[in-house]
């Protein structure tokens, strides 16, 4: 089934070329400013988001987790399509409410994948996500989960696919998926319910460690062009 | 050696015992030029049979047991003529009887049971002949004759015994040092082997004319790495044994060292769930190493897109589990596909530091490693 996106990006290539090279997905609108996505707000299933808007043609403009924030508080879906890797800022996309983190390194297919599947209404998290929701997991932060889903969230966290996971613990990969998709919406409401405090205080993190990363504030107060970005990751 | 040393004992010490009783017995013989002449040809043989088993470094072969066993026969025979009857037994003037038990003990070697039977069977029928022409006072010392036959039989074949027992000692021995000497090969071949192995694969890597800067730049530092290795090991120095092997390390930041020199792979490792690990340098040595053949094998083969590092303190209880996989195109991980990396750098050196390797692959999967360690000396953790 085809899905409609809308996709938000300032590189210009990015943005002609996503509808090239996913045809089995209907790109509704292009935007280089989340500004722009919501003053048109078409209908779509999607909003593929990247999370570095800001360039000499367009310094002030909204982005990172205000651009999150904004585009999920309007309604959308978003799936956030970056370079970012350090794993502290992406669990804060999840905690702004983002539904999927995918990486531009990422093959072709896979993209498209996540994409359907935050359309969908499922989450995405990327390996370095899954390693930190084990370890939220193992030290009893999230508990309301089940046997079965603890040994799919340790099969995800070694890498294993769903293949493998399925010949190890003997169960179908719709049902493995059915386990994954029930915790990952739990581990996102836990970031976007959890106090940074928290969540520092489980992963045995400094006090203010990610108060430059969380998102604190409310969407209306966002700060457009807010360079959250460029902190370091807390050792 | 000691079976030539056994046979002079027993020729030489004979012809010693023999020879005081030389003078007298000339005197005492009805024909002494006859007695002379027994007497050298027995001297002869005895000091020939030695020689010979000295000069060939082991005991005679049947030929020649079957020609000192006729001679020793023949000299009993004589003596029946050369030897007064009254000196003809427990005197060494009749020599013949303790130079024919000389001779078969010396033959007790040879191989031939058949030979060494007939060679008994011979003696004592020469004896007989011996003590035979004593008349009445060799019935009346029949006892004694049957003793002295018996004695040939017990004391040969006891000593065939022992040399059956000493033989089978010496093939024990043989076996031993044979087998000792081809673990030692063997040692020294994987000792090589885990040596040069890694280099030799980042040498492949470096001489690939298509590879970008940056991964150059990573091999270059791991080529430096391993041509330390290369060189310690031509210097004669232990390898797998660095200064300060018995120091604590931390697991986890040495596993991370090793993925941040394969930044070409896209390596996600995982490792803050066992931050407070600590293991003897040496053994995180050679995980290090099992790591770097294992992440070079991924680099070579297996066209993954994503590689997984994960520690895990929790299982077994007290102990460690390390888990490497990658979702490349996987292979039949049977122990006979495993190259020199897998089979000598992750399983058989790490088995010898108590680390079990498992590798599981499917193909078009992907492939697990599983390293297990024993319990550790971990430092208390500071989370709550």
């Amino acid at each position: 089934m085809t899905i409609s996106a809308v996709a938000v990006d300032d590189s210009t290539v990015i943005r002609e070329s996503l509808p090239l090279l996913m045809p089995e997905i209907r790109f509704v609108g292009r935007y280089a400013t989340v500004e722009r996505l919501l003053v048109e707000r078409p209908t779509a299933d999607l909003a593929v988001l990247d999370l570095h808007l800001v360039n000499e043609r367009q310094p002030s403009v909204r982005q990172g987790l205000a651009a999150v924030r904004a585009v999920v508080a309007a309604g959308y879906r978003v799936c956030v399509y970056s370079q970012e890797e350090r794993r502290f800022v992406l669990a804060a996309c999840i905690a702004a409410g983002a539904g999927g983190i995918v990486a531009k390194s990422a093959p072709l297919a896979e993209v498209q994948e996540s994409f359907r599947d935050v359309a969908a209404g499922r989450v995405v998290v990327p390996q370095s996500i899954i390693s930190l929701m084990e370890i939220l997991v193992r030290r009893n932060c999230i508990t309301i989960i089940g046997e079965r889903q603890r040994q799919v969230l340790a099969a995800r966290a070694r890498g294993l696919t769903y293949a493998e996971m399925s010949t190890k613990l003997f169960l179908s990969e719709s049902t493995l998926r059915g386990y994954w998709r029930d915790l990952t919406l739990n581990v996102s409401s836990y970031l976007q319910q959890t106090t940074p405090h928290d969540i520092e205080h489980a992963l045995g993190l400094k006090p203010g460690d990610l108060l430059d990363f969380w998102p604190m504030q409310p969407a209306s107060t966002d700060r457009p062009g807010a360079e959250w970005w460029k902190l370091t990751e807390p050792s | 050696m000691a079976v030539v040393i056994f046979i002079l004992g027993i020729r030489l010490g004979t012809l010693i015992q023999m020879a005081p009783a030389l003078p007298h017995g000339i005197e005492v013989s009805p024909h002494p030029r006859l007695y002379v002449v027994s007497f050298v040809v027995a001297a002869a043989a005895a000091v020939a049979i030695s020689l010979y088993a000295v000069r060939r470094g082991r005991p005679p072969g049947p030929w020649v047991v079957a020609v000192d066993v006729t001679v020793a026969v023949a000299l009993l025979i004589l003596g029946g003529v050369v030897v007064p009857t009254d000196h003809r037994l427990g005197t060494w003037e009749g020599f013949q009887p303790g130079y024919a038990l000389s001779v078969l003990l010396s033959s007790s070697f040879v191989r031939s049971r058949t030979l060494w039977v007939a060679s008994i069977g011979a003696v004592i029928g020469g004896h007989l002949v011996y003590v035979g022409g004593g008349g009445e006072s060799a019935a009346a010392s029949a006892s004694t004759t049957v003793g002295n036959a018996l004695s040939y039989v017990v004391l040969t074949f006891v000593t065939r015994l022992a040399v059956s027992y000493v033989r089978r000692i010496s093939a024990d021995a043989d076996r031993a040092r044979a087998r000792a000497s081809e673990l030692a090969r063997r040692e020294e071949e994987r000792l090589a082997q885990a040596t040069f192995h890694n280099g030799a694969t980042v040498m492949r890597l470096l001489s690939d004319p298509e590879l970008d800067p940056a991964t150059r730049t990573l091999l270059q530092e791991q080529a430096k790495v391993e041509a330390r290795r290369m060189r310690s090991y031509l210097r004669g120095e232990r390898v797998d044994a660095p200064a300060g092997a018995a120091t604590q390390t931390s697991l986890a930041q040495a596993l991370a060292q090793t993925c941040g020199q394969f930044g070409d792979l896209s390596i996600e490792h995982a490792l803050d769930l066992t931050a407070d690990v600590e293991l003897p340098a040496a053994d995180v040595g050679a995980l290090q190493r099992a790591m770097d053949s294992i992440l070079n094998n991924i680099r070579l083969h297996a066209d993954a897109h994503q590689v997984v590092v994960h520690l895990d303190a929790g299982e077994p209880a007290g102990g460690w589990t390390l888990t490497i996989h990658d979702d490349g195109r996987g292979f039949d991980a049977v122990p006979a596909n495993y190259g020199i990396g897998l089979r000598e750098l992750v399983v058989a050196q790490l088995r010898n530091r108590q680390i079990e390797a498992t590798i599981e692959s499917h193909l078009g999967v992907g492939t697990t490693v599983t390293l297990t360690g024993p319990a550790t000396r971990p430092i208390p953790s500071e989370q709550p």
